[in-house]
């Protein structure tokens, strides 16, 4: 019992993580039918963002705090929703008017573009993430404990998707993204700046990355440039098994995935182990078999 | 017999479209069409499927680029400038189809229309209008705009437009798919709404009612113009009522 509720803890903060990369997915793909592969990257580039910052101002283990934590990811967001603009802008842009197929192939070349520089500037070895946060323990269940970086990552994924949701829902710019995801030339008809509104929904998107980043390694503090490869695949396969386009289904297939994986590292066998990586594949094959749209998903009529 | 009664002949211009050429790929769509709407006036493009009545009232809001030629919207060249910023001038499309946004509130849409009003009285103001002008549109604001019946959609479409408090207004075959009762009252508040001083050009297969209700018109066949002239005598003319009225 007091495994499966720590678990459970682990499963949530790690879905969290997911879910924040999964928004970034599903909103960019909900603007531009573009399946934006380089945003596992820009979440790498949040990581590396927060460690400079961290570094620049001193910030270390030696003094805790969680002012600093929050200013390293706001420094973050901020820094990757500029990468998010600047992405948009020199590469997929260009390729807007172009098939779909050229935006996918421009995607994977801006992913591999950001991989392989990240090797070369930051380096390709492992960094370790300073833990700025308090290290303290509450406990929840008999044994069962919360830690500070879980609280972190709980609450600010929280405050993040809460935030989100109230901008995509009550204010007049999601209005336009919903506009724009549904049909690009009706929502210019509006007077909606379309090309203004699709650079700040990449902006929004990698911010959330960025977050995921940080919080991350305020859990998990070994990090490198490939680590958006791994990750980000799983946010994506988080997006399409919510349903992606659909803001709800990012969040819940986050979720989804993030339980699965750590019931899986809790509870299979030893030798099974190192497949815990396939469970996010094999949630998703047996999902879109029964359901191809994703949970959440509606059978939106494919876009000519 | 035209119900638009005042004369609106020496009216300034509104809109110009001066040899518009638009191709889709190696296909042209439009060779050359030159019209002009005054203000106060409604005019009406009647012609066949295909004719290029849609592609004309595209190029005109900028979201087809002519290939030649140029769009003047009130004394300012237009062409080629983004759809938003000519919407910002004071030109509205109801589109083709209504294109409302299903997903959302009958209110959400109203509220996309007026997306550049910065000023929430006015908009309050502004609503109350269209809620006046279509009462029906006023009893579902809550409702899902994708579960509205075809005509309380093309009310909330011409409503949209509206709220962007424009002064063009085109509209895209605002009776496709209407029953005729619904497309008198459509009808009826367009010609509200040109009375109260709002310019209007029109796109309409239903060319007897369309011709009915406007000052002038123009004949497209094939991406030309074939004909044009005041609206009653569109109407007479034995061409127009053999191909456009079947009569």
């Amino acid at each position: 019992m007091e495994t499966l509720i720590q678990q459970l803890i682990n499963g949530l903060a790690l879905g969290s993580i997911y879910a924040l990369i999964a928004l970034g997915y599903t909103m960019v793909y909900g603007v531009l039918r573009l399946i934006n592969f380089a945003h596992g990257d820009v979440y790498m580039l949040g990581t590396f963002a927060g460690y400079y910052t961290a570094l620049r101002f001193g910030f270390s283990e030696a003094a805790p705090s969680f002012v600093r934590a929050a200013l390293l990811l706001l420094v973050a967001m901020v820094v990757c929703a500029v990468a998010g603009l600047t992405i948009e802008r020199l590469a997929y842009r260009p390729v807007r008017q172009a098939s779909r197929l050229t935006a996918l192939i421009t995607a994977i070349g801006v992913s591999l573009f950001l991989e392989n520089v990240g090797q070369i500037i930051f380096g390709a070895n492992p960094k370790f993430f300073p833990q700025v946060l308090p290290p303290q323990q509450f406990p929840v269940y008999g044994a069962v404990v919360i830690t500070t970086p879980d609280l972190a990552i709980l609450g600010a994924s929280l405050i993040l998707t809460i935030g989100l949701h109230r901008l995509v829902h009550h204010t007049a710019f999601g209005r336009a993204m919903r506009a724009i995801a549904h049909d690009l030339d009706t929502a210019k008809l509006m007077g909606i700046d379309t090309n203004r509104v699709i650079a700040l929904t990449f902006a929004i998107g990698s911010a959330l990355a960025a977050a995921a980043g940080v919080l991350v390694a305020l859990r998990y503090p070994k990090f490198d440039p490939l680590i958006g490869v791994t990750t980000g695949l799983k946010a994506f396969i988080a997006a399409v098994l919510g349903g992606i386009g659909n803001v709800s289904g990012a969040v819940l297939g986050g979720v989804i995935i993030g339980l699965a994986e750590t019931m899986a590292t809790g509870y299979l066998p030893a030798t099974l182990n190192p497949y815990k990586d396939a469970v996010a594949f094999a949630i998703l094959v047996a999902v879109l078999l029964v359901r191809p749209t994703g949970i959440l998903g509606t059978t939106a009529p494919e876009k000519v | 017999m035209s119900e638009a009664g005042h004369r609106v002949v020496d009216a300034p211009s509104l809109l110009t479209a001066e040899n518009l050429v638009v191709t889709y790929g190696a296909i042209e769509a439009l060779h050359g069409v030159s019209l002009t709407v005054r203000k106060g006036e409604v005019v009406t493009l009647i012609g066949a499927n295909g004719a290029g009545k849609t592609t004309t009232l595209k190029t005109i809001v900028g979201l087809l680029r002519p290939k030649y030629g140029r769009v003047i919207f009130d004394g300012v060249d237009v062409t080629g400038r983004p759809t938003h910023e000519i919407v910002g001038r004071g030109v509205a499309l109801a589109p083709e189809g209504r294109g409302i946004f299903p997903d959302m509130t009958v209110l959400e849409n109203l509220e996309l229309g007026a997306y550049r009003q910065p000023d929430r009285i006015q908009f309050r103001r502004d609503l109350e209008q269209v809620c006046t002008l279509f009462p029906r549109v006023k009893e579902r604001l809550k409702q899902r705009a994708g579960t509205l019946s075809g005509g309380e959609q093309q009310m909330v479409a011409i409503g949209r437009a509206l709220m962007s408090r424009p002064s063009l207004l085109l509209l895209d075959e605002p009776s496709l798919g209407l029953a005729p009762l619904v497309t008198q009252t459509i009808f009826d508040a367009l010609s509200e709404l040109n009375r109260a001083g709002l310019t209007i050009l029109l796109v309409e297969q239903n060319a007897h009612l369309a011709l009915a209700r406007s000052h002038r018109g123009y004949v497209l066949e094939t991406g030309r113009l074939v004909m044009s002239g005041d609206a009653n005598a569109l109407a007479q003319d034995a061409r127009v009522r053999e191909a456009y009225l079947g009569q």
